[in-house]
């Protein structure tokens, strides 16, 4: 059989058993709906049993499903797939423009360049007030203490959470739209930076920042480290000391009834 | 042949047996899912590196994640320095190759990424997305147990409402067991959430690789912060490097160069870097016999010798490392099956005391001594917070007595509290109602009721020190779930146990029926 038979067949057989999983997926939730909303003290082993029972054929075929996956890649081994490269354009463009001597190109390229530095410098500060100003809401909303009560406990952390995930929902999206201008912008300007450097490459080296220097100086990593070990090794023996470490294993020898979903 | 080929591609790497060794590692309390029960030994007191519920009843360690909650949610009375530095090692010794070589519930989605279904793949979005997990982090594992610190309630947000680990670890692990039958009571909604949100975590994980550990773990949030300075991992040799970006491609994860901080420190793009750019930390003892002949052939051809010698160091080295990984895990296994018997002492099948029948006050005979309904309530005389009296439930006959075991770290029991006050006031002519500490922190159990119940018609009793959960709990049945309540009428007999939290209606239920017998 072709290559792209194969890949045809283990496309099929893919989509299929994709399908039964999300299926089955579904059913487990709607099994555990289903106890829950039954009343009373609906969780019982009987009831269990009984629920996961009607979809026990749906797993069986499931899971006859992965095995027959491991049988297909026996019977229609792929060949390997290349590896795609992936470049981080904005790290290809730091490179290119490490190259370019930007001085001696013309006015109109350097304007371009420049105009999309700005461009990019202007999406990151816009993003970057957004997602702040977005973490600062729901920072004040939590540190309310009319916020939250004991008697209310979960309905609180709900009206909380939902603060929190819509704040970031709108963070989540105003960096996906920078992101993507700025890709646009990066791609711009590389177009400029290549049709540059055929005329005007830098001649001397190119200092990277001092911020970027710092972080790639041996001497400080271990600094950090040093630092960082030393702090971490005072915590411990101050916890030992303080009664941290009796607390953790106060806590860890009882089931935690709320941690896995009890009570 | 085919057999061959097969079995050549799909071998266990060596990255997925080191996976399998810490997962059996960090839960070697195996006779746990035997007995139903937890590990509640002295080791106990060290995290593990990885997420992995410290309520699994393989759990030989701590959640590094829910003792952090813990003891933020502590944090007023205790600076929680040990859960920070132990995190501050770890991250500062692994960073993230914890994530890829460590963790449990990692392992656990890698498998299930191995199901042969299309994928979805990674790009801008997906890196954008990957940042929600430091919300998860700050809001849910760090602000929410510091706000409930200040109702000196403890609340491990992420815990309770996200981690998928302590449902599949904790709750099926428990659960499943037919001797825990009695927690299946103690399921509700926050169990119904968990669940949902256990499957579509699972689910995910099939079609998404590592779905939970790019967009929703805080532990991988934290780790990550540490992987430019991490001891062990990949590092990236700059001058090396062409910039071709096979390794970007080849991974999986968002990273967008190798070692950033959603690096899970795999090694798999190593084998893929065309200029052996891609090298792992550390001494070359973890090098692979190649690239270290690779090095020195680049630098002096003649030295063959040397790099004979080299590959034989490091043959023998890695030999000694397995033999040793291989003899702790022996050791920890052998440790925590056969010579640390230290779970939850299940109660004996036969739930009667020994003795002789006991009479009433009519000279009818009493049910035997036990802990279950029906029979005659254990009694321990147990010292009270308040007064410097004590109190027995034999000593209580003639009133019901509801006894309430609870403790200043459980969050279920501070919420119900107030049911038994109330309780406790509107039946103070018949029914006694004991609050019962557990004897862990036991000193500070005294500020807090003298803080929160200063009135109350509540006794708050200490339980004697077992070394586990307390005396008193034990001989009542309880296997390490807090809360549990226990109802005895008038004559001392048993009524109602329920595990986990009650509700005001049920409280009520269950004295009413208890004052009618």
């Amino acid at each position: 059989m072709s290559q792209k038979a194969k890949e045809r067949v283990h496309l099929i057989y893919g989509i299929v058993l994709s399908l039964l999983i999300v299926a089955v997926g579904i059913c487990f939730a709607l099994s555990c709906l289903s106890i829950y909303q039954s009343g009373g003290s609906p969780f019982t082993r009987e009831s269990i049993a009984d629920h996961f029972d009607r979809i026990a054929i749906p797993v069986y075929v499931c899971i006859a499903g992965v095995i027959g996956g491991i049988v297909l890649s026996l019977v229609l081994p792929l060949a390997g797939g290349k590896v795609k490269p992936c470049r981080d354009g904005v790290v290809a463009l730091d490179k290119l423009s490490a190259r370019l001597d930007l001085e001696a190109c013309d006015e109109a390229t350097r304007n371009g360049i420049r105009k999309e530095h700005s461009l990019r410098s202007a999406i990151a500060v816009i993003a970057a007030i957004v997602c702040v100003a977005v973490f600062v809401y729901p920072l004040i909303w939590c540190l309310n203490p009319h916020h939250f009560s004991i008697e209310n406990l979960n309905r609180d952390i709900v009206a909380a959470a939902t603060t929190v995930l819509a704040a970031a929902a709108v963070a989540m999206a105003a960096c996906v739209v920078a992101v993507l201008l700025r890709g646009v912008s990066v791609a711009r300007e590389t177009a400029l930076v290549k049709s540059a450097l055929t005329t005007n490459p830098r001649t001397t080296d190119h200092n990277c920042s001092k911020i970027k220097n710092l972080a790639a100086d041996p001497r400080f990593v271990w600094a950090v480290r040093g630092v960082i070990l030393v702090v971490g090794l005072a915590f411990v023996v101050l916890g030992v000391l303080n009664g941290g470490m009796a607390d953790v294993l106060g806590k860890a020898i009882r089931i935690c009834t709320e941690c896995i979903g009890l009570g | 042949m085919k057999i061959k080929q097969w079995w050549n591609t799909h071998k266990p790497s060596k990255r997925r047996l080191i996976q399998l060794y810490a997962a059996l590692l960090f839960n070697a309390n195996l006779k746990g899912f035997q007995t139903g029960r937890i590990y509640q030994g002295p080791l106990k007191n060290i995290c593990t590196p990885g997420l992995n519920c410290y309520s699994c009843p393989g759990a030989s360690g701590a959640c590094p994640m829910g003792a952090l909650q813990n003891a933020l949610s502590d944090s007023g009375k205790t600076v929680p320095y040990y859960v920070v530095g132990i995190i501050l090692l770890y991250g500062l010794l692994f960073g993230r190759w914890i994530c890829g070589f460590l963790c449990p519930f990692g392992l656990i989605q890698d498998l299930l990424h191995k199901i042969k279904t299309p994928k979805v793949g990674k790009g801008r979005i997906t890196r954008v997305l990957s940042y929600f997990k430091y919300v998860i982090l700050v809001f849910f594992a760090i602000i929410f147990p510091l706000v409930y610190a200040g109702y000196e309630f403890p609340l491990p947000g992420f815990c309770k409402y996200v981690c998928p680990a302590g449902t599949l670890e904790g709750a099926v692990g428990l659960l499943s067991n037919p001797e825990n039958q009695s927690m299946l009571g103690m399921l509700g909604p926050l169990f119904t959430w968990k669940f949902l949100l256990m499957v579509i975590f699972l689910v995910g994980a099939v079609f998404i690789y590592r779905f939970f550990c790019r967009f929703f773990c805080p532990l991988g949030a934290i780790y990550g912060l540490f992987n430019k300075i991490s001891f062990v991992g990949v590092k990236l040799d700059k001058e090396a490097c062409v910039d071709c970006g096979l390794c970007v491609g080849k991974c999986k994860m968002d990273i967008r160069h190798v070692g950033d901080h959603e690096c899970i420190q795999c090694g798999e793009c190593i084998e893929v870097c065309p200029t052996n750019a891609i090298r792992w930390k550390g001494p070359k003892i973890l090098l692979p016999p190649q690239a270290i002949g690779g090095e020195i052939e680049t630098k002096q051809p003649e030295l063959a010798v040397k790099q004979e010698k080299a590959k034989k160091r490091t043959r023998i080295a890695r030999m000694v490392a397995w033999v040793l990984a291989l003899a702790l895990l022996g050791g920890v296994l052998y440790y925590y099956n056969f010579v640390d018997g230290r779970d939850a002492g299940r109660p004996s099948e036969d739930t009667t005391e020994a003795g002789t029948p006991e009479e009433g006050e009519t000279g009818e005979p009493l049910p035997p001594r036990g802990h279950e309904v029906g029979n005659l309530c254990s009694s321990l005389e147990l010292a009270l917070y308040t007064g410097g009296e004590t109190f027995s439930v034999d000593a209580n006959r003639g009133r019901v007595t509801v006894i309430n075991f609870w403790g200043t770290w459980c969050g279920p029991c501070i919420a119900e509290l107030p049911h038994f006050n109330d309780v406790a006031e509107a039946y103070r002519d018949s029914v006694t109602v004991v609050a019962v500490h557990s004897n862990y922190k036991g000193n500070t159990a005294a500020e807090w009721i003298q803080k929160n119940y200063p009135e109350t018609g509540i006794l708050f009793a200490q339980d004697p020190d077992d070394g586990a959960n307390g005396a008193y709990y034990t001989a009542l049945g309880g296997v390490g779930d807090f809360p549990m309540t226990i109802i005895v009428n008038k004559d001392g007999v048993i009524t109602c146990t329920c595990r986990g939290s009650i509700t005001h209606d049920e409280l009520v239920a269950a004295v009413e029926d208890a004052l009618a017998q």
